[in-house]
């Protein structure tokens, strides 16, 4: 017997079909979130990152029966009439994106930390990136992207 | 697709029940704290998961110094609560910062880990050092020793782990850890935590633990004898960190040879003692 789970996905309440040893990325995918990548499978390079419940994971390390009526936003959610997310925008502007892959984990890892550390330094920006490997850039872009994003949504607060 | 013989799940929200379900379920039913370890493993022998995610045991408390943590509780959870950072100049915190990235410890939980035995575990050699304390339900509340759960003997089928409490230190007490990776999110090629208590007179108790040497942490006799009674001089913590690189077992796997990991355990110890002991000067001084 298949089980059906309840997901929130980017605010959209959804019933899905699941198979009892399925992880989230699984899901998710077939769920049509292509945004979240399957890389390696076993938690090290966080291309799957989504948030659950607002905290960025590695969906390949939650079994998706485990995830039942929990919420997840992905990437696919970012996108408000047209115009990218603040921090989309400023990955273009730095040119933090090259093949593009591990693009959408990094997104998820700045949007975590931003929600509960709207102002961080440098070494908290490279922490929160711990789980989010790139094999193109050397992390410099993405780290200024990450700050830039945080400058411009002070000065939005500040306005 | 990873537990690919999974055929039963649910997620309790009692313990009574929790219990009931697994031993109803039989051999091939497991307890599961987040699953990141376990979903990872990928064994065919799982057919069976109770899920304890509905038991409200993701919790931390600061009861009198000593702190009470909920076995859900996510490493996130934890090293962002006050009283682990307040906790012997934040130890666990620093333990806890170094264990892979963010995106595994914001589901990774405590008790997991303890449970999961893996040998490469940061948090098994601290919290034994620390001298924690555990409760278990299988029905009954039992609490006891951390210690407990790593004995030849120990058995958990049928048992929850619920709750673990670091107790409260007496004053003159510092602990550090140290771990030796190949990058800032590998597991532990070794890792160390010691624990040392002082007196006027000196060094009164010491509790050093080496892990990954590849197999699971232990208790170094010879490292912690060698401390107790001395003023825990250069000299004195040079003498532990030779007994305890004769007394560590060590051995080889893909990350380093037996003889490396040796010299590990050497530096290792030696690194712990001195921050435990900097902490103690600072605090003192």
């Amino acid at each position: 017997m298949k089980p059906t789970i309840a997901l929130t996905i980017n605010g959209i309440q959804r019933s899905v079909e699941t198979e009892l040893g399925e992880t989230l990325l699984e899901v998710l995918r077939r769920e049509g979130m292509k945004s979240v990548k399957l890389g390696c499978d076993t938690g090290d390079c966080g291309a799957c990152a989504v948030l659950l419940d607002g905290s960025a994971v590695n969906s390949c390390m939650v079994l998706a029966v485990a995830a039942d009526g929990k919420d997840v936003d992905t990437v696919e959610g970012l996108e408000h009439d047209g115009h990218l997310h603040p921090m989309q925008q400023a990955m273009v502007d730095a040119g933090a994106v090259q093949c593009g892959f591990c693009t959408p984990g990094i997104l998820v890892s700045g949007i975590d930390l931003l929600s509960h550390n709207p102002d961080p330094t440098e070494d908290e920006v490279k922490e929160a990136l711990g789980g989010n490997l790139c094999r193109c850039t050397g992390y410099v872009k993405q780290v200024d992207a990450i700050l830039a994003t945080a400058r411009l949504q002070a000065g939005e607060t500040d306005a | 697709m990873q537990l690919t013989h999974l055929r039963s799940y649910a997620r309790p929200i009692d313990l009574e029940s929790a219990v009931e379900l697994l031993s109803e379920g039989g051999r091939g039913t497991r307890l599961m704290a987040a699953g990141t370890d376990l979903v990872l493993s990928g064994s065919d022998e799982i057919t069976g998961l109770v899920d304890l995610g509905g038991l409200n045991l993701a919790y931390v408390e600061e009861r009198d110094g000593a702190v009470a943590i909920g076995a859900m509780t996510t490493f996130t959870e934890l090293l962002e609560h006050p009283a682990a950072t307040g906790y012997l100049d934040g130890v666990v915190v620093e333990m806890l910062r170094r264990v892979g990235s963010p995106l595994l410890r914001n589901v990774a939980t405590v008790g997991g880990n303890l449970v999961r035995k893996q040998p490469w575990s940061d948090v098994i050699p601290l919290f034994r050092a620390l001298g924690a304390s555990v409760t278990l339900f299988d029905g009954d509340v039992r609490s006891g020793p951390i210690d407990d759960l790593y004995a030849e003997a120990a058995h958990l089928t049928g048992a929850i782990l619920t709750e673990i409490v670091l107790p409260s230190q007496p004053v003159g007490t510092a602990a550090a850890f140290w771990k030796f990776t190949r990058s800032a999110v590998d597991i532990a090629t070794l890792n160390c935590a010691a624990l040392i208590q002082t007196e006027e007179s000196g060094c009164i108790r010491a509790r050093v633990f080496v892990g990954a040497t590849p197999r699971l942490a232990a208790a170094v006799p010879s490292a912690e004898a060698a401390l107790v009674g001395t003023d825990l001089s250069a000299a004195a913590i040079a003498t532990a960190a030779r007994a305890a690189a004769d007394e560590v077992p060590t051995g080889d796997d893909l990350r380093a040879t037996a003889a490396y990991r040796t010299r590990l355990v050497s530096v290792g110890v030696t690194r712990c003692l001195e921050d435990a002991k900097r902490r103690l000067e600072g605090v003192t001084s």
